[in-house]
């Protein structure tokens, strides 16, 4: 990323590369739809070529911080289109959700020893998420995936606010705690 | 909670998930970008949140995303065929200006045609006006026709009444007496009594012709009494010719005057002003 922040298309090339497929898959996650998926990982690459300095070392891995950017550029499109998505027949739950796409990431061409540490956190994840309640697994996809905010998420489940505020706490102590230091 | 002013690791995490209102995560995005201790804590929430994104599916990214990135991000032209929607604008943008062209010559065209018809229009107009023209002036010669038509009727009364005159003057059963002026005398005309129709004729020239309101009245004088016959107005020449049917029970007159009346007067007013000889029958 410090050859992208001073202009290096070729550096901007292969971080494209690398991460191109994961921003898609989070935005594609989100949204439900090919097109918008793509439009939004678009806008994604473009900003960090545009600007390079929203990305802050310190704050964080750049792993971390590009799938924080587009979930949330994600879920920008979801509100921006005030919920109009129609995503039925797909759970947000990524455990319950055995939607497929490309699990082999060693014959994608990609750096090995990188496909090798992805699949591995992938894998670690899912651990995290299938160890949690289906309740807190739930409320915390409901969160992530599909931008609901609690006061929406308790509607739509018909549980209390309170219910739902504990299970996302809840849920998320027990994420830190399961992949501890992988963050 | 937050501890203080400042964010907690639950509030940071409920923060990192996007689930809090968009009221309160505005609120704490700004603190965030103030604080750097709970920038930090807002940012290890985020680490842990966004491996959730790791969970999801892997996605192949389609291939032409990757033309399209460079190209958004300005660092490739776009190729030929993403660039058609910009060439076929383009195309249509020419077209446009040859329509508009051809659409301009057509005008043009049209204009003239248009000139034509409107010097056709005016000819046929110029027709229109000759042959109303025409019209007003036959109209003109159809009302001359009948205003000498009228003058001729009009003469052919008045010959028929000079005929009529003639013939009473030249019967014997009619007595002439002639009409002098009151004062020198002179003859101005004649009166006929035609005793076998009952009719009197006056005849009269050299008449002066009377303001508006006055009118000439003839009398008999019979029995001791002025009988009027009538009034009567001279022509533009002076001439006056005037026939009457006299009142049955007055057979015989020992003289005639003229007189000048107002036009409506019920009795004698004037003074005479022409006489007739005593004319017995």
């Amino acid at each position: 990323m410090a050859a992208v922040a001073v202009g290096d298309q070729f550096a901007f090339g292969i971080v494209y590369d690398r991460y191109a497929d994961l921003v898609y898959s989070t935005t594609y996650r989100v949204l439900g739809d090919a097109g918008l998926a793509e439009d939004a990982a678009q806008d994604v690459f473009i900003r960090i070529w545009q600007r390079p300095e929203s990305f802050v070392p310190s704050r964080g891995r750049f792993l971390s911080w590009l799938l924080s950017v587009s979930r949330n550029r994600a879920v920008d499109e979801i509100r921006s289109r005030g919920r109009r998505l129609k995503r039925e027949g797909r759970s947000l739950d990524p455990v319950e959700d055995h939607d497929s796409g490309y699990r082999d990431e060693s014959s994608q061409g990609i750096d090995p020893l990188w496909a090798a540490e992805l699949k591995e956190s992938q894998v670690a994840v899912r651990k995290a998420l299938e160890d949690l309640p289906r309740e807190q697994r739930r409320v915390l996809a409901m969160s992530y995936f599909g931008g609901y905010t609690q006061q929406e998420i308790a509607l739509q489940l018909h549980e209390p606010l309170g219910t739902v505020k504990t299970r996302v706490r809840l849920g998320m102590q027990k994420l830190r705690q399961a992949l501890g230091d992988r963050t | 909670m937050t501890t203080g002013l400042h964010i907690d690791p639950e509030q940071a995490d409920e923060y990192a998930i996007g689930s809090l209102e968009p009221e309160l995560e505005h609120a704490i995005r700004l603190h965030v970008a103030n604080c750097r201790d709970c920038a930090e804590v807002v940012a290890d929430a985020e680490m842990v949140v966004a491996r959730l994104a790791l969970s999801a599916p892997l996605r192949r990214a389609p291939l032409k995303m990757r033309d399209e990135v460079m190209v958004g991000a300005g660092l490739r032209k776009p190729r030929i065929v993403a660039r058609l929607p910009a060439i076929a604008q383009a195309a249509a943008g020419i077209a446009a200006v040859f329509i508009a062209v051809a659409a301009l010559a057509g005008m043009f065209a049209m204009r003239s045609q248009v000139r034509d018809l409107q010097g056709e229009n005016l000819a046929l107009r110029d027709r229109v006006d000759d042959i109303d023209s025409a019209e007003v002036q036959i109209f003109a010669i159809g009302q001359r026709l009948e205003e000498a038509e009228e003058i001729v009727a009009e003469q052919r009364s008045e010959m028929a009444l000079d005929s009529e005159l003639l013939g009473a003057m030249l019967s014997t059963n009619s007595q002439v007496a002639n009409v002098v002026t009151m004062q020198g005398k002179s003859s101005i005309g004649s009166l006929v009594w035609e005793a076998d129709q009952s009719r009197i004729w006056f005849y009269a020239q050299r008449l002066r012709p009377l303001p508006q309101g006055q009118t000439y009245e003839l009398w008999l004088h019979g029995n001791g009494n002025y009988v009027s016959l009538g009034t009567f107005n001279a022509d533009d020449s002076g001439k006056a010719t005037y026939r009457r049917f006299v009142a049955e029970g007055l057979d015989r007159y020992d003289g005639a005057v003229v007189t000048i009346e107002t036009v409506g007067a019920e009795q004698r007013e004037g003074d005479s002003i022409f006489y007739a000889y005593l004319i017995d029958r």
